[in-house]
């Protein structure tokens, strides 16, 4: 398929697209929050994926070699835009900030879990992965999210797997920094609660 | 692992990872320790956050999608290539521009090559009747310039003024 998309069979291309768009979307919902982002960059996938049809010497699958040039356009993206400043506790909205609560005081309760706690949890994670750089936010989200292994971060990133782990390290340490800054920012009252660490 | 900072232990991998030992070693000194149990909190919490991410769904591409992206690509392919982009239209529209150049063309040629006028510029000419002429039914006599008729007129005139 992708040999004849590289003759110029359009229709050939057409296949490509529509059987792997949805991962070229899963993949850049990892770094854009807005559908219109994720879209617009998922074309960009494509549109150099065609440019570059004739590079891929059918070493490896077609679909790790689409999420590489997926994971260089995003990153490449928004290296491009205006970095997010930090994220401060003024920024949260009060579900997030009773979110952030509940989890501390390792609230467990079925009501904690339900669908619309997920969404506040899944939008602030969101916006404290936009303050990290792009490719430390990739990494977190695959391996400590997703629970890829350093392997498949390398396969899928194409960078070496010593490099996915300096940046595994550099972003959990970035990201853990954040989030404590969210957590005192509180004057420390959400951290003086006596409950028992978990 | 022994002798890690509790810092390096949190950074060093996923926090579910951790295995009992090194947990209970990170929880029992955050609990002591007022500088990395905030350290200890946020990696936890990290972890949770990173876990509902990863519940999230992701986005779906809608039924245009590859439409779009097709298109984008003819676009460009034809900015790229406007000889190709050309002879394209070129093939489509042919029969009528051909014919419209090859008019225009023709005129031109015709225009240019069609040999100079060699007739001497018209002038006013007539037939001269004379009364007499008329009344008699005689021919008229052959064409005169215009300068032969007023020579006429205004002999005649001058005669009729003699008499």
């Amino acid at each position: 398929m992708a040999r004849a998309a590289t003759a110029g069979d359009e229709a050939a291309f057409a296949e490509i697209v529509r059987r792997y768009s949805p991962r070229v979307f899963s993949f850049s919902s990892r770094f854009f929050r807005r559908y219109e982002q994720i879209e617009e960059a998922a074309q960009e996938v494509f549109l150099k994926a065609f440019t570059q049809l004739r590079n891929f010497e059918g070493r490896g699958s077609l679909e790790g070699w689409l999420t590489r040039i997926t994971v260089t356009t995003c990153i490449n993206i928004l290296r491009a835009t205006k970095p997010q400043n930090e994220l401060t506790v003024s920024d949260l909205t009060e579900d997030e900030t009773v979110w952030l609560e509940n989890k501390l005081a390792n609230v467990s309760s079925a009501n904690y879990q339900n669908e619309e706690d997920k969404l506040i949890a899944a939008d602030l994670v969101r916006r404290v992965l936009e303050t990290l750089p792009p490719d430390d936010s990739l990494i977190l989200q695959m391996i400590d999210g997703e629970g890829a292994s350093i392997r498949e971060a390398s396969a899928a990133t194409g960078w070496s797997e010593s490099k996915v782990k300096i940046k595994a390290f550099r972003a959990r340490r970035r990201m853990r920094e954040a989030v404590q800054k969210l957590l005192n920012a509180k004057d420390g009252k959400l951290l003086k609660t006596d409950k028992t660490v978990k | 692992m022994k002798d890690k900072h509790i810092l390096e232990i949190l950074d060093g991998q996923r926090f579910a990872d951790l295995d009992g030992d090194a947990l209970e070693r990170a929880r029992a000194h955050a609990a002591g320790c007022a500088d990395c149990r905030p350290a200890f909190e946020a990696a936890r919490v990290s972890a949770a956050l990173l876990d509902a991410r990863a519940e999230a769904a992701a986005a779906e591409p809608s039924a245009f999608f590859q439409t779009k992206v097709l298109a984008a690509i003819r676009e460009k392919q034809n900015i790229r290539k406007p000889i190709a982009a050309f002879w394209r239209w070129w093939q489509a529209s042919y029969p009528l521009v051909g014919s419209m150049l090859f008019i225009v063309v023709t005129l031109a040629v015709l225009i240019l090559l069609a040999p100079p006028s060699k007739t001497e510029p018209p002038v006013a000419t007539y037939n001269l009747y004379t009364t007499d002429s008329v009344i008699l039914n005689q021919r008229p006599p052959r064409s005169i310039t215009t300068e032969q008729a007023l020579e006429v007129i205004y002999t005649e005139r001058r005669d009729a003024i003699k008499r």
